[in-house]
């Protein structure tokens, strides 16, 4: 509210509960004494102040006496009952989400398997997903070098009917790509690979027909089971408390 | 057993000695819990939250009354139930009175059903009324004017100065002046404001 007395409604609250030093208790009975309108402000502050104190009083619905679980939940120790163990208060916590992480990794195992990156368990073709830059680099000169090779072919194909020998290189190329290790070792004497070396290699294994379930998504599941049923018994406790 | 021994019994563990203490201050948590909330089942679940944040802080306190210690944990359980609400603006005073649903349980003074219709309707205004304030203003003004707090004991609870106090306090009551005042006629005849002569001296 606006008013054009020099006496503000802070200072006039303050002097209804006598909150003022001597000369502002002093400056504000003046100002009342010469402007009527600043004791009517006055008179319907205090009527305001009259009311709200005379609001009822209320009784509290219910009581709000603590049981031995409200105060236990609360973290509060209670004379005569055993303090909950540190497992036995967060199991309840970190269950749910350690369900949540389990089950997340397992749908995800199954979309994309963790593949070994040993060179007798890969597909033809598939791409080793623990390559690191410098091996895929590697691998690409290997793959290079390997289509090389046709030159060194006819050594081989007095042999060998040039059709196979071709079948032959071809496998190198994705063993090539596939191993790390083996692409350091052919890096080392790039020269020195022949025609024979390659087709002495064993033959690659097909990749066995249907989706592959690698033994972490095995394990992923195992374990999703009793995080799963824990979390059942523990969110039915909660319901019942 | 006197207060100071209560205490240091829940301190050690003693749960029923704590009740005792949630016996003697349940109905002024609750009082402080519904001014402020203005909603009788989220004062009461106020109230039930701020025992329990009190029997886990006790080993905190450290002496002193226990009356501004409780009652600051209440106002900031309350403070943080209006957040979490994220309550709508309030609807005007007409609005609110028009619903005329709230049923707060009040002291039985053995009156008869006039006096307690009148004190029901007298709540209710006042209540509607303390709604139109900031979370702030409420606080201040439910401590010091209906449960008669001093002003350092409110400041206190609030964590705040004096003068804040003060300023808070002289803003919430003209707030409440002018929002009275234009509903006077549904006060109780004893309540209404003194006829004003100069009233646009009052209000320029």
């Amino acid at each position: 509210m606006r008013h054009s007395s020099t006496i503000s409604d802070e200072l006039l609250s303050a002097y209804i509960d006598r909150q003022i030093n001597e000369a502002e208790l002093r400056r504000v009975e003046k100002a009342l004494v010469a402007e009527p309108a600043l004791q009517q402000r006055l008179e319907t502050l205090q009527a305001t102040v009259a009311l709200l104190r005379s609001a009822p009083s209320l009784v509290a619905p219910r009581t709000f006496v603590l049981s031995e679980n409200q105060a236990l939940a609360a973290g509060g120790r209670v004379r005569g009952v055993k303090q909950p163990e540190f497992w036995e208060r967060w199991l309840p916590r970190l269950t749910p989400v350690a369900t949540a992480i389990i089950a997340i990794l397992f749908i995800f195992s199954i979309a994309h398997p963790f593949q070994s990156i040993e060179p007798n368990q890969m597909a033809d073709g598939a791409a080793p997903t623990a390559l690191t830059n410098k091996s895929a680099k590697e691998a690409q000169e290997m793959q290079s070098l390997a289509l090389e090779q046709p030159a060194a072919a006819p050594r081989v194909a007095e042999s060998r009917d040039g059709a196979k020998a071709a079948n032959d290189e071809k496998p190198a190329v994705s063993m090539a790509a596939a191993s790390a290790d083996e692409t350091e070792k052919a890096s080392e004497a790039p020269q020195s690979l022949s025609a024979e070396q390659t087709s002495s290699r064993p033959e690659p294994q097909p990749a066995p027909a249907g989706p592959r379930v690698s033994w972490t998504t095995w394990l992923l599941g195992l374990l999703l089971i009793p995080f799963i049923f824990l979390t059942w018994r523990i969110t039915i406790a909660r319901w019942r408390r | 057993m006197d207060e100071s021994q209560l205490i240091a019994a829940a301190q050690n563990g003693d749960l029923p000695a704590f009740n005792q203490l949630v016996l003697r201050y349940q109905n002024l948590a609750y009082n402080v819990a519904y001014r402020i909330l203005g909603d009788p089942d989220r004062a009461a679940d106020a109230t039930q939250d701020s025992f329990i944040k009190a029997y886990k802080a006790l080993r905190n306190f450290h002496g002193g009354t226990f009356k501004p210690w409780l009652l600051r944990i209440v106002t900031n359980t309350c403070y943080d139930y209006l957040r979490a609400s994220k309550r709508k603006p309030t609807n005007s005073l007409d609005d609110e009175l028009k619903k005329g649903d709230y049923n707060p349980r009040f002291h039985d003074k053995g009156e008869g059903p006039e006096k307690y219709v009148e004190r029901r309707e007298l709540n209710n205004i006042i209540q509607q009324s303390i709604e139109q304030l900031n979370e702030h203003q409420r606080a201040v003004i439910v401590l010091v004017d209906i449960q008669g707090l001093s002003y350092e004991e409110t400041a206190d609870i609030l964590g705040i100065s004096l003068g804040t106090v003060k300023s808070r306090l002289s803003r919430a009551r003209a707030r409440l002046r002018d929002i009275l005042q234009e509903h006077q006629e549904l006060l109780p005849a004893q309540y209404r404001f003194p006829h004003r002569e100069n009233a646009t001296d009052i209000r320029q």
